[in-house]
């Protein structure tokens, strides 16, 4: 068990809350979804016999019964973006987890063996790390096939190697530690060491890195989907609707591009707030020794 | 949250040429003293009450006139040098700094006046190019003094001073300081919690506990005919070469985000009595020029 | 019967030419059954490594360290394992000697379950409360679930106390214990480790530069400088009659709480030297006040005595341009030297011979010649004699004063 974190009305906790409070906002949006979505959300819901628009389909600017409008196929654009929240979040959630689940273990027995061992895995892992993100995960999700499954899996190649290194430099530090010492001198194994003396005490450097990373993943996962892998159509999806809304913006259809737009970047928003209030909230606390 | 507070209702007079000793344990408001004379105080503290430096009230006096204060009047000397030096400047650097900072010289002049300081240190002048890591602790902290004395300040703020340095190296600073006072006139604030540096180099002795005096008065006064309960059991906690019995205080210090009612001390004191958790007893006269804070002081002399 | 004891013991720094810092070399005691040995000294002396050492957190290049008849020298980790309940450490800084993470109570009994001599928790809790109150964290209920940072200083060194004595063990060494505790309870934790002496019958190795603390607390005290013993033997015989003169010193300098007793002092001038390069023959012979001529004067005490020249307000205006800059000389071993270039040979040791006037007459006596070598002019000295553990009384000093 962790020591409480001190809640103080400072700019940081603010900012924590808010990003914390719209984290949980896309987390209902998402679970509740299919039971406050008005239609649909595949298939036209348009309301409007004729095409209004001849250039784009059934599209149709936000009204009383669209309040996002509708896309070229005539599906309300309201439901779409509430069902993509769930595939963001998804992908987001397994890409990150998983990097994590694998990021943190490696990096901590890299660190508290040190060695020819440490500098091979650093090795590998700065080359992953040197590859730009998007491409790779573009890569990965090439090779792997469609679904938001797959996309989640090439969120965590490109991710690993944050873990791993954010893990690795802390372990170095607290390693030196002289409770690490005590532990040694108290006969405990390697293993209890690494983890319980050690692991413990760098986990609370994670959760910054955690919601900084998930901001990222989104813009990545949503990347993605904009390039045509992984998420296909009729899947809703806020990159892969912008990618269709793309080509009818020359015309004044701003209405699809900008509600998925606008949720990517209310959550990217959302979840960077998050992760530099917890920043600021925890590396004081960090150089006080937790007092 | 609320308010720790950290000093209450501290008087003190420093006359020129004299050194005081603040002495007080962990959590007694010593360090805040020292930041606040020189107002380096973290933000978000309140501060209420004056500090006058020669007949000028520090706080109501604007920047550019604490700034002069602050290097030419008062200095500081921290426990850690490392923490003051810049480990990228040279010596020579952090001289030269300082000294245009303050004062209209051509660059000539300030090495001419870094070595002299130097020089008073003890500390060859040769290595005025070389970095603060390539010094030892005690160097260091003698490049620091050299640092903070080379505008010829008035006033000198020694938060302890020779915590981080052994024995000997803290002997011979203490002897630096000594000297400083007899040829400069210096005024010296020594912030500790070692009685013993107190008694080697100070006139006057100041104890603090919890953010307030317990008591004050000259050096023979306070360690030979001690008022306050809490210096009695302080003086007599000290392990020194002929101790024959330990003695130790029961308790903890107070926790200052609500301090005891009445006086500070009382849930430690041995005689405490009701009106002591009731009244804070101020501090008066018991012996010209000393006084304390005790309701009991008469039954101490 | 324990015995600590060690050969020569260097421990290794690498640097780009593969220095070594000698921070422990030579160093030999056996601690008795019960006894309060005490390990003094300043920092740099190697007291911390030789205690790190004894309990194999730091591994020794050299030298024999035998603990209850085994040597243990380089016993492998799980061989060493079961033995770590017999030794134990309290470091200094109590603040960073707990486990963030894990409350009291549980830091406390993590040992028990470390060598599975309690599983289940209520037997775990149950010593763990038993030696909370044996070393005075009451009320132990309350405190067995707080974190350290809920805690006081001297509260949180009892704990680490209570964690080294749960294994019930026969030695422990304390790094510092109460230097960085407040004065007022540092005697309660002293206190506090002389009735657990009592009580367990535990030998303690007490590592500080405290040398009043020393006194009070221990039986036998050996005294450390850059690496070496000094002096060894009873306490209350080195505080009566201190041999060495490094022990006298660091007596003298002892700040006395009375300012009565106020004193001018003599101090050994300058700081420890670095302990990659310790000064020949005693280390302690540039700062001695009694050093005599044949305590290993070598190369590198002209220098800083020239460098002390050339940088102070004595030298003489020519002598810059006549002796050249310090970087211009070299040291190596019991001789110093420069290329004499473009300079007079003559002159040259002239103003040499003048700067070694100004030297103490110990070292002026150990200089053997100032002669121009080739192309250089060479300042010799002569071998030292060699140092070597001498018994005075109760007491073995290694100084040339006694042998």
């Amino acid at each position: 068990m962790l020591p409480m974190l001190e809640k103080r009305r400072t700019l940081a906790g603010v900012m924590s809350w808010i990003g914390l409070g719209i984290l949980v906002a896309f987390i209902l949006i998402a679970v509740l979804a299919p039971i406050i979505a008005p239609y649909p959300a595949v298939g036209p819901n348009s309301q409007f016999l004729t095409p209004p628009n001849p250039l784009c389909g059934a599209c149709a600017p936000p009204s009383f019964s669209h309040w996002m409008g509708t896309d070229n196929l005539g599906q309300d654009v309201l439901t779409r973006v509430l069902w993509g929240a769930q595939t963001s979040l998804e992908v987001m959630a397994i890409g990150v987890i998983l990097a994590l689940a694998v990021g943190f273990p490696v990096g901590l027995y890299s660190g508290y063996v040190g060695g020819s061992i440490d500098k091979t895995i650093l090795l590998v892992m700065d080359s992953v790390y040197a590859f730009p993100g998007l491409l790779l995960a573009a890569l990965v999700a090439a090779m792997l096939g469609k679904g938001p499954f797959n996309i989640g899996i090439a969120i965590t190649v490109i991710y690993i190697p944050l873990y791993y290194r954010v893990t690795r430099n802390q372990t170095l530090s607290v390693r030196e530690e002289t409770y690490v010492e005590a532990a040694r001198s108290l006969g405990a194994r390697p293993w209890t060491i690494m983890w319980l003396y050690i692991g413990y005490n760098v986990l609370i450097t994670i959760p910054v890195i955690f919601a900084l990373s998930a901001a990222d993943a989104i813009l990545t996962a949503a990347g993605l989907s904009y390039l045509g892998l992984g998420i296909q159509l009729p899947t809703p999806d806020w990159g892969l609707d912008l990618s269709v809304a793309q080509q009818f913006l020359t015309d004044g259809v701003w209405w699809t591009s900008f509600f998925p737009g606008l949720m990517i970047i209310l959550l990217t928003v959302g979840l960077s707030f998050l992760g530099e209030g917890l920043n600021d909230l925890i590396n004081p606390l960090l150089k006080k020794g937790r007092a | 949250m609320g308010y720790v507070h950290a000093l209450d209702d501290i008087s003190l007079d420093v006359a020129s040429g004299e050194s005081i000793g603040i002495v007080g344990e962990t959590g007694s408001g010593k360090s805040t003293l020292g930041k606040a004379v020189l107002e380096i105080l973290p933000p978000r503290t309140e501060v209420k009450g004056s500090l006058f430096f020669r007949g000028e009230e520090l706080g109501q006096l604007d920047k550019a006139r604490i700034r002069h204060i602050r290097g030419e009047e008062i200095a500081l000397i921290f426990q850690d040098p490392m923490t003051r030096l810049n480990p990228l400047m040279t010596i020579e650097d952090h001289f030269i700094e300082t000294i245009k900072a303050h004062q209209r010289v051509s660059r000539h002049e300030a090495l001419a006046r870094a070595e002299a300081a130097l020089a008073s240190m003890r500390v060859p002048e040769s290595r005025i190019g070389n970095y603060p890591h390539e010094f030892s602790g005690g160097m260091r902290q003698r490049i620091m003094i050299a640092l903070a004395l080379v505008l010829n300040p008035s006033l000198l703020v020694a938060d302890e001073p020779t915590t981080s340095l052994d024995v000997i190296v803290e002997a011979q600073i203490l002897e630096i300081l000594e000297d400083l006072k007899r040829t400069y006139k210096m005024s010296l604030l020594l912030i500790t919690h070692n009685l013993g540096i107190v008694a080697e180099v100070c006139d006057r002795v100041a104890v603090f506990y919890a953010g307030k005096i317990v008591e004050v008065g000259s050096v023979d006064d306070i360690f030979t005919r001690p008022v306050h309960p809490y210096t009695r059991l302080l003086l007599q906690s000290i392990i020194h070469l002929d101790t024959k019995e330990l003695h130790s205080i029961d308790g903890v210090p107070p926790d200052l985000l609500s301090p005891p009612t009445g006086c500070r001390f009382h849930p430690r004191c041995p005689y405490a009595q009701a009106v002591c958790q009731e009244k804070i007893p101020p501090l008066e006269q018991f012996r010209k020029d000393q006084l304390a804070a005790c309701h009991f002081g008469k039954d101490f002399l | 019967m324990y015995y600590p004891v060690k050969g020569p013991f260097i421990q290794r720094l690498f640097r780009r030419e593969k220095l070594f810092v000698h921070a422990v070399d030579g160093v030999s005691f056996t601690l008795k059954p019960g006894e309060i040995f005490g390990l003094v000294g300043e920092s740099g002396c190697g007291k911390t490594t030789t205690g790190r050492a004894i309990l194999r957190l730091v591994d020794p290049t050299s030298g024999i360290i035998k603990f209850e008849g085994t040597n243990i020298t380089s016993l492998k980790e799980k061989q060493l394992r079961p033995l770590r309940t017999r030794m134990q450490i309290i470091f200094q800084d109590p603040h960073a000697s707990l486990n963030p993470a894990m409350s009291i109570g549980r830091a406390i009994g993590h040992p028990l379950k470390i060598h599975g001599l309690a599983w289940r928790e209520e037997d775990v809790k149950k010593q763990v409360l038993g030696a909370m109150r044996e070393v005075g964290l009451t009320p132990e209920e309350q405190l067995y679930d707080k974190y350290p940072s809920e805690v006081s200083g001297g509260q949180k060194q009892r704990a680490v106390i209570a964690r080294a004595i749960i294994l019930k063990p026969q030695l422990i060494v304390a790094d510092e214990p109460v230097a960085m505790l407040d004065m007022s309870i540092r005697a309660k934790v002293l206190q506090l480790m002389l009735e657990l002496k009592q009580k367990h019958n535990l030998t303690y190795l007490f590592i500080t530069h405290d040398l009043a603390t020393a006194k009070f607390l221990c039986n036998r005290i050996a005294i450390m400088y850059l690496g070496r013993i000094v002096e060894i033997g009873s306490a209350r015989g080195i505080y009566q009659d201190p041999k060495h003169p490094y022990t006298q010193a660091l007596l003298r300098a002892i700040p006395i709480p009375d300012p009565r007793k106020r004193a001018p002092k003599i101090l050994p001038k300058g700081e420890v030297p670095d302990a990659v390069y310790p000064p020949a023959g005693c280390r302690f012979h540039p700062r001695c006040p009694a050093v005599l001529s044949t305590c290993g004067w070598e190369g590198r005490d002209f220098i800083d005595l020239l460098d002390e020249h050339l940088s102070g307000s004595m030298r003489a205006v020519d002598d810059a341009e006549a002796l050249g800059s310090i970087d211009d000389w070299w040291a190596k071993g019991f001789a110093a030297g420069r290329r004499i270039g473009t300079q007079d040979p003559q002159r040259l040791a002239e103003k040499v011979k003048a700067v070694l006037a100004k030297a103490t007459s110990p070292m002026q006596q150990a200089v053997q010649s100032v002669a121009v070598q080739g192309e250089s002019l060479i300042v010799q000295f002569r071998v030292p004699e060699q140092l070597k553990q001498t018994v005075v009384g109760d007491r073995t000093v290694e100084c040339l004063l006694y042998q």
